[in-house]
Formats: C-alpha cells, structure tokens, sequence
C-alpha cells in the first residue's frame, strides 16, 4: 500500500460537481482531495473486504448477545424503543447499507475502529467521484467499488418483498446530506423504483389515518432516512414509532449496530480477534485487562458522529481530543491502534457493506489523530 | 419526564396535563402524551420542558439549548393552524389541524449531517 502524489486534474471542481461532490471545499477547506491516491494491491483489496464482511457477521452475532443479555440499557437505547428493535431484528427489516471504519496500513490486519451502520455519509465521493476519477486518470486499473451496482441490486430485492413508493430524506439546509438522498434516490429509480423526497423535518403525521404522510399529505410507506434512530427515539413523533406504520431504511435494528457499546460485546464475544481492537465499558477494565497499554486509551461516546467528542489519552496524558454535543449516553474506552502513516498523513479505510456484503473502499486521511468531518477524501486503486 | 421537575426552570404548570386557557390559547409547557411540552415563545410542541436543563447541553427552548435558561414574557399562544407544508414544530398541534395533519416532529436534534 502506498501513497502517491499526482497533479490533480486541472478542472477536478468541476469535474467533481458534475457528478454531484458539490460539496469538495466547505468553507474553503479541502475535503475531496485528488492530489494525491492510494495504491493497493489486490491482495490488500481481499484483506479489507474479508475483514469487512466477516466483521459484519460477527457484529450481527454480538447485537444477538445485547438481545439474549439485555444490554440494551448498557448501550444507552431507550428502554421504548426496546421492543420496536426486537421485532425489527425478528422480521429481519431490510437493511441497505453501511461503513466500517478500519486501521490499515498493508502489512498488520485491518482493525475495526467503528461501525458506521445508521446514517454512513462519504458515499457520493466512494461510490461515484472516485471511480470518475479513476476512469480519467488510471482508466486501466481497477478500484473496490461497485457500490452503486450494489446499491441498485439492494433497492431490487427491497422492491420485490415491500411495494409502493419509496420516501427519501434528510435534515434540511445540509449540502453533503441532500447530495447523498439525491445519490441514493438515483440509485432507487434505476432499480425502477418510484422515489419521492421529503426531509425529515416535513415528515407529517395523520392522526385521522394513524399513518406518516409527505408534503402533499400522501401516505409514506417506505421511508429512507438520513438522520438517527437515536435521536427520533427522543423527538416528538417517537410516539408514532409505535405503530409501526412505515417501513424505515436503516430499519431499527441497526441501532444496536450503530452503537459503539457494541465494541465491548465484540472483544468479549471474540477476544483477540486480529480485526478488533481490545474495548471495555469502563476504563480501568482496560487497564486490568491490558496493562501493556499502560494509561493508554481512546474514549468515544456510545452514540456519536463524525469522531465528535473522542478523546485520545496516551500514557496517561491526553494526546488529542475534539468536542461536540454526545456523550450523555456513557462512553467505551478503546485501545489504541498503531496509525498508519504515510508521509505524516492518517489514513482510515472506509469499508461500505451493501446488502451485508463488502462491496466498496472509500479513504479519508488526516494529519491529526482523530478522523473527523474534516478530514479529506483521497481515492484510490490497485 | 421523571427526574426533570429539579431541573425545569419555566413559567408554566408543565405537570398538570393538557389545559387551554382563554380561547385555545395553550399555557407554556402544557403537557400533552405524544406530542410533549408547548412552548409558547415558539408556538409549537417539543420533547423536554421549556428551559430544561440538560447537563452538557444547557437550557432547552424551542428546539435548541442555550446557556442560561430563557427569560420570555410569552406565557401563553396559540397553536398555528395548518393543513400541510407548515415545517419545522409550526404546524404541528394536535387535532388542530384542518386535516388532522401534524409535522415536524422528527428533525428537532439535528446538529449535522451522517457519520
């Protein structure tokens, strides 16, 4: 695995915004970054994807264990919404998609750092910017990316068991996740589906019908939704949850996915797994457990996003942390894994799994410890 | 709400249930089940109490927190009456709406995009 530097394409904005990256340079930082790439080879690529695919399975394995244990306070879900995640699970909602986040530097395994399993964004620039990219640059190699092919073969098979028109939507007034429900219902309709978008914010509730309604007070039978379980659990509509009046995409159950308590489940489930990093609830079962990590630790809130509010403490003393509005729920404290480093720059390889199946690798690398929303997109190949 | 009376800060009854005063004027922090606490400066119906505190986050009005706990001398308003498209908390009231329709129950926590 290697990190080469190239010139980037001279009108790389436009050619990005035509394929619906629009959003490459918030408030003037960089975030698509094509000035340099990743080359894997295709060993690596079967690494990432076995790692991917197996780690998924044993995720599903462990959210069996919060059932059969009843962890579900542990993880910080609503005692409410318990018994909506457990029929989700037994019906089996259809899933469409996620994204692990591993370390990986070519030579050690792949290890999980997060699964991504709710509301994943980055899939615009790894399902469609890079593989434009690479046709333009390096148009006879070859890149782990059917995503969109995937995508489609997903909304297919959702087709078939659970008719009528499918609902898009995110928050409002938030570029990178209107470009990726635009992406998405694309992907919807060339599965010959009928899409419509509503955000979440206008998502109606007819009180005569007991049914979710759009816009144009048309009854929502299947909604995909940008935006949390864990915060819908704790808004003024989680009542009508109840009623289980709509299909949603992710369905319920990927909340115990999402969850970073799950990453204590994992390791206690399967201890020394080379994919997982050694977590615990608390942090001085880390230190009782591992003493060679000697007051070295990460701490992440249970449910978070886009590496907000993770802290990096290393022999003791903090080493890098950032802020944000999670944490309410409790933490899990992570052992820390070795950075890959190439040039100074932090890679973390995002593995997508449409469908339960790895299908795709998008790179975001920083120079800081912590990956977060500001860390740049860079594509790659093998 | 259990563990939230310590914390409320408001001007309202917000424990005594659902009550209207005057002619559908609703008293800030009216609880109704399944739609949540009115607050009245925003005229719409939200999870937590108006000026809840939130340890780490603040006081919460009118979907978002602030600092120190709001100081309106709004008490009582009344519900904005839509058939659909009113948005964000807005149209949301229940049984008041010509169709039966409420909106903007969901959204409310969003401080960004995905992961």
């Amino acid at each position: 695995m290697n990190r080469i530097a190239i010139s980037p394409r001279h009108d790389w904005q436009a050619r990005v915004e035509k394929v619906g990256l629009t959003y490459h340079t918030p408030d003037g930082v960089k975030y698509w970054d094509e000035s340099a790439y990743y080359q894997l080879s295709s060993a690596e690529v079967d690494v990432l994807e076995k790692a991917g695919n197996d780690l998924h399975m044993m995720c599903i394995e462990a959210a069996q264990e919060v059932i059969d244990q009843n962890l579900f306070a542990r993880l910080g879900i609503p005692a409410a919404a318990v018994p909506y995640i457990l029929k989700s699970w037994e019906r089996d909602d259809f899933s469409l998609y996620g994204r692990f986040d591993f370390i990986y530097d070519g030579r050690n395994p792949p290890k999980m750092l997060e699964y991504n399993a709710d509301t994943p964004t980055a899939l615009v620039e790894a399902a469609v910017a890079q593989w434009y990219w690479l046709q333009d640059t390096n148009k006879n190699a070859d890149q782990f990316n059917s995503i969109h092919e995937k995508l489609i073969a997903a909304w297919k098979k959702f087709g078939v068991t659970a008719p009528g028109k499918i609902h898009l939507g995110g928050v409002k007034d938030h570029l990178e996740d209107a470009q990726t429900v635009f992406y998405l219902e694309d992907t919807c309709v060339q599965a010959g589906l009928i899409s419509k978008q509503v955000c979440i914010e206008d998502l109606g509730f007819d009180s005569r019908t007991q049914k979710f309604v759009d816009i144009d007070d048309e009854v929502v039978e299947n909604y995909f939704k940008l935006y949390p379980w864990e915060w819908m659990w704790h808004e003024e509509f989680a009542v009508h949850l109840k009623l289980e009046a709509c299909r949603f995409i992710e369905p319920m159950w990927k909340m115990l996915l999402a969850n970073k308590g799950l990453l204590p489940v994992l390791w206690q489930k399967f201890p020394n797994h080379p994919n997982l990093l050694p977590a615990y609830f608390a942090k001085d079962e880390l230190a009782q457990a591992q003493p060679a990590a000697k007051g070295s630790y990460v701490a992440k809130p249970k449910l978070s996003r886009e590496g907000a509010n993770v802290t990096i403490v290393q022999n003791g003393a903090q080493a890098a942390s950032t802020t944000g509005d999670y944490g309410e729920e409790g933490f899990v404290y992570q052992a820390i894994a070795p950075m890959a480093d190439f040039d100074g720059n932090h890679p973390v390889m995002g593995v997508w799994i449409v469908n339960h199946e790895a299908c795709g690798l998008g790179i975001r690398e920083d120079t800081g410890l912590i990956t977060g929303n500001l860390s740049r997109f860079v594509p790659h190949l093998f | 709400m259990t563990g939230c009376n310590d914390q409320y800060g408001g001007n309202g009854d917000w424990s005594s249930g659902y009550e209207q005063t005057g002619t559908n004027a609703i008293t800030n922090n009216t609880y109704a089940p399944g739609y949540g606490y009115w607050h009245a400066p925003y005229r719409g119906w939200y999870p937590y109490p108006y000026n809840f505190y939130r340890p780490g986050f603040g006081y919460f009005h009118g979907g978002n927190y602030s600092d120190e706990p709001e100081a309106s001398p709004i008490t009582r308003s009344f519900p904005r009456f839509t058939s659909g498209g009113g948005g964000a908390h807005g149209g949301s009231w229940f049984g008041a709406s010509h169709s039966g329709i409420s909106r903007g129950g969901f959204g409310g926590s969003a401080h960004f995009g995905g992961s």
